[in-house]
C-alpha cells in the first residue's frame, strides 16, 4: 500500500490456534495437561547430555520428521519447521480455513531453526570436508526454513517473513502481524514461533548456570533457573469484518501489544523492572485498558533469580494495588522454555484460557516468593471467568513485548480511525568496499568504475572497545551503524528500534562453540560467547551499545535479509511503536557462508545443489542501515530527509510489480542489487522496465544484505537531486520486495496533482 | 612455576578470555579488585573467568560466595591455583 494512508481501527481477532510441546501435539491436549498440573520435563534424548549442569528439557518425543516432510524431502526439513508445520496446520483446521479464504501472510519467530540438524555436520567441517549427502542436512539451517515450509504447504501465501528477538520472537511475530493487518497490507495471517532443541542452546544455557537441574520452578524462592523446551504455537489473526464475514468463531481478540529494549546488558534484565513495566503499561494503553480490567498475566516467568524478580517487580509498578487480584502464571514450570516459541505458545495459552474460562498452574512452584508477591496457582489450574489477559516475553538484549488478549464477548472500544504519518529516509550509512559511507555519500555505489574497490573496514575498531566487548563483526555493523545514524542526526536512542537482517546469523562463531561442547566436553562451554553468537546478537548487542529503546529484532531472510529488515521496520512505525527505526543488515564476511551456506541458499532450487569448489572467493562482505523516521517526527525537529517512502510491497510467488499508484515519471530509476535476469522478470510489463537501471552489486558485493546498499544508494540518488523516484526492487528465492522512493518535491507534486 | 609467571599468564588469560581490547596486563594491578572496578566486569564474566581457569590451569572453583573471594583479584585467582595444585582444598 502507499504510505500514509488510513490505518484500520479494527479489531484483530484470533480464529485458530495450534501448539506443539512436550505435553502434547495439539492445543487443546498441552492446555488439559497444564489445568492439570503435569510437567514435561525428561533427560534428553536428542545428544549427550552427559556432564552438563541440567540434563533435563522439555523434549517432545518420538516427532518424525520424516512421517511430517513431503516424501523424499526430509533431508531439508528440521525438526523446528516440523513442528511448525503441526502447529500450523492446527491452527489452520481450527480456523476453520476454506480455500477462498486465502492467501495467508506467514510470519514466524525462531531462533534454533535448523541448528541440531547441523550442528554435527558443521562441527565436521572444521576439520575437513563432509560428504554432500551430510552437506545437504544445511538445507535446513537458516531460520527462514520454516516460513518457506510453510509457504509451500500452505500456497498460496502473500507475503512470509523470519523475525528473531530471541525469547520474545513469538510474542514479536504477533506484533508484525498486527502490523500487516491494521496497516491493511493482509486480512489473514499465520503467525507464531518454533524452537527445536540443540545442543548449541542446551549447553549455552547450562554454561550460563541459568538452568536449574531440578526442573524449573518459576516464582519460587528457591528457583535455581530454567529448562529449556522445544515445540511451536501459531495463531491464525485476522481483521475482526474478514473474520465474521466468513462466519468464523472469535475465540478471542489482540487488543495491545507493546515491543521495546532495556538497552541494558545482553544476559541480565535491568534490575528496576522499568522496561518490563513500561512495556506491560504500553499493552494496557493500546488496548484501552487499565489494570481493573486486567484478570489474568501469562508471565515470562523463566525461573532464573533476576528474571523472575525483575518481572514480579514489574507487575507491580505497571498494575499497582490490582497486582493483588490478578492471577499470574507462567507455562514453562510445564513446557519449559521454548525460546523462539515461547511467546506464540504463551499467547496461545492464554487465548485459551479466556475462552475456557480456566487459568492454568505454575509448574514447580511451591513455596512462593516473598518479595513482590503475586497471584499464583500452585499444583492444578483453577476455573476463572477472565475478561482480558497479558502476555509477556522477554529476551536476551532485553528485547520484550507484552500482548493483551480480550474475551470475544469484549466490548468494542472507540478508537477511531488514525491516519499513519508517512516514513522518510533520514539517514543511510554503509560499511562496505568503498569504507565507511554516510547520506549522499552512499551514490557513489551507483557509479561505474568503482568494481576495483574494496577497502576493508575493521568493524570493531569503530566502536568504544570498553562497551563492545566480545561483539562480532555483525554486530560492530549495526552498532555502529546506530550509532552513526543517531550521531548525524543528533538524536539519542531512545523511542528508536532497531532491525537487523542476517541471513545465517555468525555461522562460524556458533560451530567453534559448538565445537569446544564436542571435543572438550560440556565444562569447556563458553558463558560468555554464547548470547553473543545468537542469531539476534547484532541487534541486541546494538540495541545496548547505542541506547535504542524501542523494538528491536533481528529478520533472516536469505538474500533479501536487508530488504525483510526495512519492510518490517517500516511495518513498526505504521503501527506507532517507535518514532524511528534503524533498519538494514549486516553480513560480515564468515568462510562457511562465503564456501556452502551462501551458494547453497542463492539458487532457486535447492535440489540442484552443486557447492563450488575451494577458492570461489566471489562474496564480498557489507552492512548499510536507514535511519527510517514518521514524516510527523522528522518535521518536529525541523530536518530534511533523503526521501521518502512512497510505497512498499513485499510478496511471495508471483515475481512481478505490483505496487497500484506507483508510476513512472521522467526523472527515475531503478536500483537494485539482484541480476539482470531475474529483474527483467521482475519488471516485465511494467513502465520500470525502461527506467535507467542500476546495479550496486558490482561495487557492493554480492552479500546478503546488499539490498541495504541498494536502498542506500537510492535514497543518496534522490537527495542529490539525480532523479525524483527510484524503484528499489529485490528477489530472492520465492520472495520479492519493492520500494518506491520519492523526493519531498515529488510527494508534493503527486500530492497537488 | 613461580607466582610471578601465574600472575602474569592469569592477566593474559583475563585480556584474552574477557575480550579487554584496551587493558594491557601492565593495567592491571595485581591486588585490585577485578569486579566493581575500573574493567567494568559483571557476573557474565565471572563465569567466563570460572570457565577459563578451570579449562587452562586444571583446577574448579566452587560456585557461589567462595568463588567471589577466589576471583576478588588476580593475587587471590593465583593464590587459590597454587593452593589447588599444592593439594590443599581449594
Amino acid at each position: 500500500m502507499s504510505q500514509g494512508e488510513n490505518v484500520k481501527s479494527e479489531r484483530i481477532a484470533v480464529t485458530g490456534v495450534g501448539m506443539v510441546t512436550a505435553l502434547g501435539p495439539s492445543a487443546l491436549g498441552t492446555f488439559e495437561r497444564l489445568m492439570a498440573g503435569e510437567r514435561g520435563f525428561s533427560r534428553v534424548t536428542l545428544f549427550d547430555v552427559e556432564g552438563h549442569r541440567s540434563q533435563i528439557a522439555a523434549e517432545l518425543k518420538g516427532l518424525k520428521v520424516v512421517d511430517i516432510a513431503p516424501p523424499g524431502g526430509s533431508d531439508a526439513w528440521s525438526r523446528s519447521d516440523a513442528m511448525a508445520l503441526l502447529a500450523a496446520r492446527e491452527a489452520l483446521n481450527d480456523a476453520k480455513l476454506r480455500p477462498r479464504d486465502k492467501p495467508l501472510s506467514v510470519v514466524c519467530g525462531s531462533s534454533t531453526g535448523g541448528m541440531f540438524e547441523a550442528e554435527t555436520v558443521l562441527a565436521s567441517m572444521q576439520t575437513g570436508t563432509a560428504p554432500e549427502a551430510t552437506v545437504r542436512r544445511l538445507l535446513s539451517y537458516p531460520l527462514s526454513t520454516s516460513i518457506e515450509h510453510l509457504a509451500d504447504a500452505f500456497a498460496p501465501v502473500e507475503r512470509a517473513v523470519t523475525v528473531c528477538s530471541a525469547c520474545s520472537s513469538g510474542a514479536v511475530a504477533m506484533v508484525q502481524a498486527a502490523a500487516w493487518l491494521i496497516t491493511g497490507r493482509a486480512e489473514r495471517v499465520l503467525a507464531g514461533g518454533t524452537d527445536g532443541l540443540c545442543l548449541l542452546t542446551f549447553a549455552g544455557f547450562n554454561a550460563l548456570s541459568a538452568t536449574d537441574p531440578k526442573g524449573c520452578r518459576p516464582f519460587d524462592v528457591d528457583r535455581a533457573g530454567l529448562t529449556l523446551g522445544e515445540g511451536s504455537g501459531f495463531m491464525v489473526l485476522e481483521l475482526e469484518s474478514a473474520a465474521r464475514a466468513r462466519g468464523a468463531e472469535i475465540r478471542a481478540f489482540l487488543s495491545g501489544w507493546s515491543v521495546g529494549a532495556e538497552a541494558h546488558h545482553i544476559t541480565h534484565p535491568e534490575p528496576s523492572g522499568q522496561t518490563a513495566a513500561r512495556l506491560l503499561r504500553a499493552a494496557m494503553r493500546h488496548a484501552e485498558l487499565t489494570p481493573a480490567d486486567i484478570d489474568y498475566v501469562n508471565a515470562h516467568g523463566t525461573g532464573t533469580q533476576h528474571n523472575d524478580a525483575t518481572e514480579a517487580l514489574a507487575l507491580h509498578q505497571a498494575l499497582g494495588d490490582e497486582t493483588r487480584r490478578i492471577f499470574v502464571s507462567s507455562s514453562k514450570g510445564q513446557i519449559g522454555h521454548a525460546l523462539a516459541a515461547a511467546g506464540a505458545l504463551e499467547a496461545g495459552i492464554t487465548v485459551m484460557a479466556l475462552e475456557r474460562a480456566e487459568v492454568p498452574p505454575t509448574g514447580g512452584l511451591q513455596n512462593p516468593e516473598r518479595a513482590h508477591p503475586l497471584r499464583h496457582v500452585c499444583g492444578n489450574g483453577e476455573r476463572a471467568s477472565l475478561r482480558a489477559a497479558l502476555s509477556s516475553s522477554f529476551g536476551f538484549g532485553g528485547t520484550g513485548c507484552v500482548l493483551c488478549f480480550e474475551h470475544p464477548d469484549a466490548p468494542r472500544r472507540g478508537g477511531g480511525d488514525q491516519r499513519t504519518s508517512r516514513v522518510a529516509i533520514s539517514g543511510a550509512v554503509s560499511f562496505g568496499p568503498l569504507g565507511a559511507r554516510s547520506g549522499v555519500e552512499n551514490a557513489l555505489y551507483a557509479a561505474s568504475g568503482q568494481e576495483q574497490a574494496s577497502a576493508e573496514i575493521d568493524a570493531i575498531a569503530l566502536l568504544d572497545p570498553s562497551r563492545s566487548r566480545r561483539f562480532d563483526r555483525a554486530a560492530a555493523f549495526a552498532s555502529a551503524g546506530a550509532a552513526r545514524l543517531l550521531q548525524n542526526c543528533e538524536l539519542s536512542g531512545a523511542e528508536t528500534g532497531l532491525v537487523a537482517g542476517t541471513a545465517f546469523g555468525n555461522v562460524q562463531r556458533s560451530v567453534d562453540f559448538v565445537s569446544r561442547v564436542v571435543n572438550a566436553g560440556p565444562k569447556a562451554a563458553s558463558p560468555a560467547e554464547f548470547p553473543h553468537l545468537v542469531p539476534s546478537a547484532p541487534s541486541g548487542n546494538a540495541s545496548v551499545y547505542a541506547g535504542l529503546t524501542g523494538p528491536v529484532v533481528s529478520v533472516s531472510d536469505l538474500s533479501t535479509s536487508a530488504e525483510a529488515a526495512v519492510a518490517v521496520a517500516l511495518g513498526f512505525l505504521e503501527l506507532g511503536l517507535a518514532e524511528r527505526m534503524v533498519a538494514g543488515s549486516a553480513e560480515p564476511a564468515d568462510p562457511i557462508v562465503q564456501r556452502v551456506l551462501g551458494p547453497m541458499h542463492r539458487v532457486t532450487n535447492p535440489e540442484r545443489l552443486s557447492l563450488p569448489q575451494t577458492g570461489a572467493d566471489t562474496r564480498k562482505e557489507g552492512s548499510a542501515w536507514l535511519l527510517l523516521e514518521r514524516e510527523q517526527a522528522l518535521a518536529e525537529r525541523g530536518a530534511e530527509p533523503l526521501a521518502l517512502i512512497d510505497a512498499m510491497g513485499h510478496g511471495w510467488g508471483e515475481t512481478q510489480v505490483q505496487l497500484p499508484g506507483v508510476k513512472r515519471a521522467d526523472r527515475a530509476a531503478v536500483v537494485t542489487a539482484t541480476p539482470i535476469a531475474e529483474r527483467e522478470l521482475l519488471l516485465r510489463n511494467s513502465s520500470w522496465s525502461k527506467a535507467p537501471a542500476h546495479d550496486v552489486s558490482p561495487v557492493s558485493g554480492s552479500h546478503e544484505g546488499a539490498g541495504g546498499f541498494a536502498l542506500a544508494t537510492a535514497a543518496a540518488l534522490i537527495a542529490r537531486g539525480e532523479v525524483d523516484q527510484v524503484l528499489v526492487c529485490s528477489v530472492g528465492r520465492q520472495r520479492h520486495f519493492f520500494f518506491h522512493l520519492v523526493s519531498v518535491a515529488f510527494a508534493a507534486s503527486k500530492q497537488t496533482r | 612455576m613461580s607466582i610471578e609467571t601465574l600472575k602474569q599468564q592469569i592477566k593474559k588469560l583475563l585480556i584474552e578470555e574477557l575480550d579487554l581490547r584496551n587493558t594491557s596486563a601492565a593495567d592491571i594491578v595485581d591486588d585490585a579488585p577485578l569486579f566493581g572496578g575500573g574493567l567494568g566486569l559483571d557476573s557474565l564474566d565471572a563465569l567466563q573467568l570460572v570457565m577459563a581457569i578451570e579449562q587452562r590451569f586444571g583446577v574448579t572453583v566452587p560456585e557461589g560466595e567462595p568463588a567471589k573471594a577466589i576471583l576478588a583479584s588476580v593475587a587471590a585467582i593465583a593464590h587459590h591455583i597454587e593452593r589447588v595444585k599444592a593439594g590443599e582444598p581449594g
